[in-house]
Formats: structure tokens, C-alpha cells, sequence
């Protein structure tokens, strides 16, 4: 599969969940593979994952998405570390902590993903929010520049919010 | 639902009128009409002429068309060309309940013992049971209905005299054409039963049950059967509309006074009214049972859902 | 509480029409472990290493081959389904596949009706009752009872398959790879459930999964397996920290780290090969065909599992 989407030397590789149904030790192989072919052809991966351990081994930029819109993006780092949008607050929450350290209790997102054929009139993540405010439900929130290269879609980061929770608080 | 069944419903329509038309147009596309037969006896060219417009046949075709489609509409299948004052709604109604009677009892055979046979089939897999019954299938389907039927008429009816040769008027007279009409759907059915039965014991929720600590028994006739049973079922709208409506072969073979060959013998007759009413019949009857079966289904399956 | 002794399960494979030759599948080739009362044991390994087939074969959902199962004292390996029904009482199993493993034509009410009616529990309203108590157990609304599984998404589905397996009051449950067919947000539901309930009724676990951040997240104890072998058994903390057996360092180093920074830091084993085929193992140790420290003993001698620590084993001839 991958010798055939790289046949051609292309500059731009897709990679849709390339590694799901794969073992941990096969999936480091498909892995190598996808960063030998960065660094060498200088290809560019957009790689979809679900898996927050791949994407933060192979990425360099990240892109959140829910219920149809990116909710929040920017470089690896800011997206794991100075994570701003509630969605993003939940993935982090939803798994063990990586590495050692002491066990936390995991925070799941109460309730499943919004209809996407009867979509919610704001914001699509209202619904499971726990900062959920009047206006979330009713308008889509603005998109928010936190940096350069960090922006998010969430009406808490909106600067007519009062104050702004922060990750800490959401108990990360 | 009934939103779905209305849609099927005009499908349906929509399908027949299509039937119709394939046919009428067929019809009037073989040469020979029929009463060409009649020119051998030098017949006068008034005399043919009065018969053609007696029968309408002198109008234009597209004028012949909308008038049939209009009688059809009505409910009329039309008169018979060849058999006079018979219409062909008389002989639907003489030939068709003792197709029925006879297909219906083909039905309840082929499924009493195809159902059970394929599922035999799938709890015995790869035993010697399931070789001969799948070896038997095989021979079912693939030998041709007439050669089957007159092979039993001659072993049982001719030489052994256990078994009358023609007619319906007890139940011995329904065991061969029974049987000629229902080893191919029980071989059928029971393959079907024998795959689908195997594809639903591979399941999860199989191991699921089993680990419940239910009894073998319990698993397969509760959980396999219920869900194994769906192709089955869904085969029996073509199977019933088949049987119901008549065998050509066996009701001839059998002299059976059934509708199955009212039919073969208006072919041959050219009996172009009797032809496109018994069409007409049978498609209609085909649609509404497909569509009686896809109901059922639906009701039995939770997991079918009535979209349009 | 339970304890298993050399478990092994030999799949008999038919080649060609009528029997003719068979072939031998050792999908699980002597495996020990004993887990206590309240504790969650896990089995790791990647797909093909028998840890699922383990699994049912201590749930005699397979006859084991060889081998003990000893629970309660008594060993269950060999009894019949109907000496074997008061054990199946007290031992449960969660799949993996929440959908493939729920009937698609029974309501939850019935699914979970039919293991108390199975062991005769609970009559009349009393049964209906226990299924609404059951059901509210695992967050599920009371009115779901009537609905059909295809009507749930696939964490409330394995939430279905939890009240099933918790319906007959079990002490042991065998959670073969629970979340794994789940979205990431609902994985945690799923695991802090599975957490509260074991604290509420002091379940023992044991838990298969390939997903070594939740195993981690769950263990008291993990066992690793390769080619049908335990390779590796160790507390979660001692298995992570100070693992001695080639696989495992090599399977730990694999698995990706949701933490950039680590992530960067961290350096991996590789392995070359594929695994196997468990129809013609290596003879001595199984990994010794993809292992950097393999000598001529590996071929010769297959290690045995043994203490290399205080409550860790490990298969290695060169672990000690």
C-alpha cells in the first residue's frame, strides 16, 4: 500500500488512519517508514489519527477536529501542552498519562458525538461541554489567535469572556 | 411504513406497465396472428376482416394498446381470441386455486424439510451428515423438474402402482407433483439454511450465549435459527409467487387443470388476450408477494428500517 | 482466586476433503498465572499470540488441551456443562466487539433477561427489577430495556454487554479486549466503569488488551505473551519500569508515548521479522528468530518461566 502511494515521488502523502488496525510493533515498522520518507524525499504526511501516542510521535502540526470543523490547531507542543479548547481538554483527559507517574483517574467526554445530518445551531461540542455557556448552543464560536501558529474556535477563549479557565483547571 | 409500502405499491404499478407493454409489443411483433391459422381453410378475406374488428384487431396499435391498458386497469384481463365467451378472468379464477392449492403445500413441504436439512447440515459440518445432505442438494437443484417428475411417475405411478398417474382428487394424487415441485426449493432452502447457519455460528454473540452456559440446543435454536433464518425468508417471496402460480411442466406432466397450463397452451395458441392477461397476473402477483415477504421481514428484523 | 496451571489449547487444523492430513495450531502452549481476589491481571501481546484464546480457554469457551484451571479450589478444566454451571455463574466475559456480541434480534431487556433466567435467579417482577437495576448500573436510562442493540452507539452497546456479563453477580470477569473497538473519548468511560464497578463489587479482572497505556492504567499485574507463551509476568510498576525479556522491552519501546517531548526522547527497539507461524514454532525459545540476544542455547532449550525478582518471571535464558 504505502510502496503504491509512493511510487511516483509525490510531495504530499495522505495517510488516513494508517495505522488503526495494527499491531504496536508492526505499526512502529509503518511508522519508521512515514518518517524515512519525510526526511529523505522531503515529502509532506498529512496523517489521520485518532491516536494521540502516534500523533504525537510523527507530527509537527496538529489540527483537532469535531463535528466537522477543525475546533483547534497549532504546532504539537502547543496542542499537548497548552491545549485551549474544551474538546481538546477531553482527549487528553480520556487517556492514562503517559510514561510513569502516579495513576489519575481518566476523564471521559460524557455523551457521543453530536448528528452530523441535524447539526447543532453553535458550537457542535456544546452539548458534552462542561464549560458550556448560554451563547455556545446558540452561535459558532469566533476563531481565537492564541500564537502565531495556535488558533481556536471556543467562545471562552472570546476576550468578552471574563475570566478564561485555563488546562490546569480542567484537571490536566 | 405505510409510506413504504405505498412507494412499493406505485414501484410496483410502474413495474407491471412496463411488463404490459414489453409484452403487447412482443405480441404484435411475431408475425402471425390468431386467427392466421384460419387462412389454410381459405377463409373469405370479409369473413377475417369481420373477426378482426369483432376482436378490435383492425384499430391501430397504439389505439389497441390504450384501450387494453384502460380494460386492464379496470380490472379485465380481457377475453379469450380462441375459446369463446371465455374470458381470461374466468380462467384465472378456475385454473388459479388449484395451482395455488397444490404450490401452497409445495411451499410448506419445501420449507419443512429444507429448513431443518440445512440446519442438520450446518451443526454436523464436514461430517459424513452434511455430505450427503449437501451431495443430495446439489443433485436437487441441478436435476431439471420434468426429468425428475417422470422418473417418479414412472417408478412409483407405472411400475410399482402405489401412486395414481393424473389428476388432484386425493390427497395420494398430491404426493408426486408435491414432490416434483418441491425438491429443487427444499435443496435450495436448505443450502441457504447450511451457509447462512454457518455465518451466524461464527458470531460473537454466539460464543456470547455459549458462555452464558446456555445448552447447545437452546444456542442454536434460539439465537442461530432466529437470525440464520432471514435469507430463507427473504427467498420465500420468489418461491411462493413461483408455486403459487402454477408449474408449466408438472401440471401438464400430471394433467393438472391448474393455471400453469392454461398459460402454455395459449402460447401455442397465439391466444394474444389470454397470454397478456395471464402476464399481467403473474407479474402482479409476483410484486405483491415480494413485497408481502419484505414486509415480514422488516417486522421480524429490528434492524431493518422502513426508508423510502 | 483463580489460578492457572501449564493451560495449553491445540486447534486441530483439517487440510483438503475428508479429514486427510491435520496440522496442529498451538494457539496457546502452556501458560501459568494465578490472579488474586479484587485484582486486575492483564495479557499483552500483539494479534496472533494467543492472549484472547487464553482468555476463553480459561472461560471454557474452548476445551483446553492440556492443563489446569483451578478456581475456588476446584479445577474446572474438565467438567461438564452441567457441573460447570454454577462456575459459569461466577465467571463472566465482556468482548471485544460490543456489537458482533450482543444478539441483534433480543432487546437488552432480553439480553440480559436470559443469563438470569439461564441460572434460574430471578422470576416475575423481581427479574424485571434486577434487569432495570442493572441497566441503570451501567448508565444506561431504564427505558432503554425495550430497544434493540443497532439502536446504541458503541460505548452504550458495550455498556449492554457489562450489565450481561454483571447480571448473574459474578466474581470474576474476563474482559477480552473491552475498548478497543471504541472512540478514544469513550475508551475512558468505558475503563472508569469497569474501575468503579470492581471497587463496588470487588471484581476480579482479568483483562486482554494490546493498548499498554490502559493496561498500565489498569493492572495490578501483566502477563506478556508471544507465539502462545508467557514470555514475562510482573506487578504493572516492576513490568514498565525494569522489564527483563527482550519481547517486551522491544513491544514497550514500541508502543508511541502521547507526549511530545518524550516522544522525541524515546529510543526503540526494533524488530525485524514477522512473527511465526504458531503451526511451526521455533524450537526452544519462540522469539529467538527475532531476538538481537539470541545464542545457540535459544535454539536448543526453551527457557523456562522463572523468577528473576521478587514476583517476577520471566522466559529468558539470559533474563536472570
Amino acid at each position: 500500500m504505502i510502496a503504491i502511494a509512493i511510487a511516483c515521488e509525490p510531495k504530499l502523502v495522505i495517510a488516513d488512519e494508517p495505522t488503526t488496525a495494527l499491531d504496536v510493533t508492526i505499526q512502529a515498522q509503518i511508522l519508521d517508514l512515514l518518517r524515512g520518507l519525510k526526511d529523505k524525499l522531503e515529502t509532506s504526511i498529512v496523517l489521520i489519527s485518532h491516536d494521540l501516542g502516534v500523533i504525537a510521535s510523527m507530527c509537527s502540526r496538529v489540527f483537532i477536529m469535531y463535528g466537522g470543523r477543525v475546533v483547534e490547531s497549532g504546532l504539537v507542543d502547543e496542542i499537548f501542552y497548552e491545549a485551549s479548547h474544551p474538546y481538546a481538554w477531553g482527549l487528553l483527559g480520556s487517556i492514562p498519562e503517559p510514561g510513569e507517574g502516579r495513576r489519575r483517574k481518566l476523564v471521559p467526554i460524557p455523551g457521543s458525538p453530536p448528528d452530523l445530518m441535524a447539526p447543532p445551531a453553535g458550537c457542535a461540542f456544546a452539548a458534552r461541554c462542561a464549560k458550556a455557556m448560554r451563547v455556545c448552543a446558540r452561535e459558532q464560536p469566533p476563531v481565537t489567535r492564541l500564537s502565531a501558529t495556535h488558533r481556536a474556535e471556543c467562545w471562552l477563549l472570546d476576550p468578552r469572556v471574563a475570566k478564561r479557565p485555563s488546562a490546569e483547571e480542567a484537571g490536566l | 411504513m405505510p409510506r413504504y409500502i405505498l412507494k412499493r405499491l406505485f414501484a410496483g404499478i410502474l413495474t407491471l406497465l412496463v411488463l404490459v407493454t414489453l409484452t403487447f409489443a412482443l405480441m404484435h411483433a411475431i408475425p402471425g396472428g390468431p386467427f392466421s391459422a384460419a387462412d389454410e381453410r381459405n377463409v373469405p378475406q370479409s369473413v377475417l376482416d369481420k373477426i378482426a374488428a369483432k376482436y378490435e384487431l383492425d384499430k391501430p396499435i397504439a389505439e389497441q394498446y390504450f384501450a387494453y391498458l384502460a380494460r386492464i386497469a379496470s380490472g379485465d384481463l380481457g377475453i379469450s381470441f380462441k375459446q369463446e365467451d371465455t374470458t381470461v378472468n374466468e380462467l384465472v379464477k378456475q385454473g388459479f386455486p388449484v395451482s395455488a392449492r397444490l404450490g401452497l403445500v409445495a411451499v410448506i413441504v419445501a420449507l419443512l424439510f429444507g429448513i431443518p436439512l440445512g440446519i442438520a447440515s450446518a451443526v454436523k459440518r464436514g461430517k459424513w451428515a452434511d455430505w450427503a445432505s449437501m451431495i443430495l442438494a446439489t443433485i436437487g437443484i441441478s436435476i431439471p423438474s420434468f426429468v425428475l417428475t417422470v422418473l417418479l411417475m414412472y417408478l412409483f405411478s407405472v411400475k410399482l402402482r402405489w401412486l395414481p398417474v393424473f389428476g388432484l382428487s386425493s390427497w395420494k394424487h398430491y404426493i408426486l407433483p408435491v414432490t416434483g415441485l418441491a425438491v429443487a426449493p427444499i435443496s435450495y432452502i436448505a443450502r441457504l439454511m447450511r451457509s447462512s447457519m454457518l455465518e451466524v455460528m461464527r458470531q460473537e454473540y454466539i460464543v456470547t450465549a455459549r458462555s452464558k452456559g446456555l445448552a447447545e440446543s437452546a444456542v442454536i435454536l434460539k439465537h442461530a435459527l432466529k437470525n440464520a433464518i432471514m435469507p430463507v425468508l427473504t427467498y420465500l417471496g420468489p418461491l411462493v409467487a413461483a408455486l403459487l402460480t402454477g408449474s408449466f411442466i408438472v401440471e401438464r406432466i400430471f394433467a393438472i387443470p391448474g393455471i400453469g397450463r392454461y398459460y402454455v397452451s395459449s402460447i401455442g395458441d397465439r391466444d394474444y388476450s389470454v397470454i397478456l392477461g395471464m402476464t399481467v397476473f403473474f407479474g402482479a402477483f409476483i410484486i405483491v408477494s415480494n413485497l408481502i415477504v419484505d414486509v415480514l421481514c422488516a417486522l421480524i428484523d429490528p434492524r431493518m428500517k422502513m426508508e423510502g | 482466586m483463580i489460578e492457572v496451571k501449564g493451560l495449553k489449547k491445540h486447534f486441530e487444523l483439517r487440510n483438503g476433503f475428508f479429514g486427510g492430513k491435520t496440522r496442529t495450531l498451538k494457539a496457546v502452549d502452556g501458560v501459568s498465572l494465578s490472579i488474586g481476589k479484587g485484582e486486575t491481571f492483564s495479557l499483552v501481546g500483539e494479534s496472533g499470540c494467543g492472549k484472547t484464546t487464553a482468555a476463553r480457554t480459561i472461560a471454557r469457551i474452548y476445551e483446553p488441551t492440556e492443563g489446569a484451571v483451578i478456581y475456588g479450589g476446584a479445577d474446572i478444566s474438565r467438567l461438564g456443562r452441567k457441573e460447570l454451571l454454577p462456575y459459569r455463574k461466577r465467571m463472566q466475559m465482556i468482548f471485544q466487539d460490543p456489537y458482533a456480541s450482543l444478539d441483534p434480534r433480543m432487546t437488552v431487556g432480553e439480553i440480559v433477561g436470559e443469563a438470569l433466567d439461564i441460572h434460574a435467579l430471578r422470576r416475575g417482577k423481581d427479574r424485571e427489577d434486577r434487569i432495570r437495576e442493572l441497566v441503570s448500573l451501567v448508565g444506561l436510562k431504564s427505558d432503554h430495556v425495550g430497544r434493540y442493540p443497532h439502536e446504541f452507539s458503541g460505548g452504550q452497546r458495550q455498556r449492554v454487554g457489562i450489565a450481561r456479563a454483571l447480571a448473574v453477580e459474578p466474581e470474576f470477569v474476563i474482559c477480552d479486549e473491552p475498548i478497543s473497538a471504541l472512540d478514544v473519548s469513550i475508551q475512558a468511560q468505558i475503563i472508569n466503569m469497569l474501575e468503579e464497578l470492581q471497587e463496588k463489587f470487588r471484581l476480579t479482572y482479568l483483562f486482554v488488551s494490546h493498548d499498554l497505556s490502559m493496561v498500565r492504567h489498569i493492572s495490578r499485574d501483566v502477563g506478556v505473551m508471544y507465539l502462545g507463551n508467557l514470555v514475562e509476568v510482573a506487578g504493572v510498576d516492576e513490568l514498565f519500569s525494569g522489564m527483563r525479556h527482550p519481547y517486551t522491552k522491544a513491544l514497550l519501546s514500541a508502543a508511541p508515548i502521547a507526549d511530545p517531548r518524550r516522544a522525541r526522547e524515546a529510543s526503540r527497539i526494533a524488530l525485524s521479522g514477522d512473527v511465526p507461524s504458531p503451526l511451526d514454532p521455533p524450537s526452544g525459545c519462540p522469539f529467538r528468530t527475532r531476538c538481537a540476544m539470541a545464542k545457540g542455547i535459544c535454539a536448543e532449550s526453551k527457557p523456562e518461566l522463572k523468577a528473576v525478582a521478587e514476583g517476577h518471571l520471566a522466559a529468558c535464558h539470559f533474563a536472570g
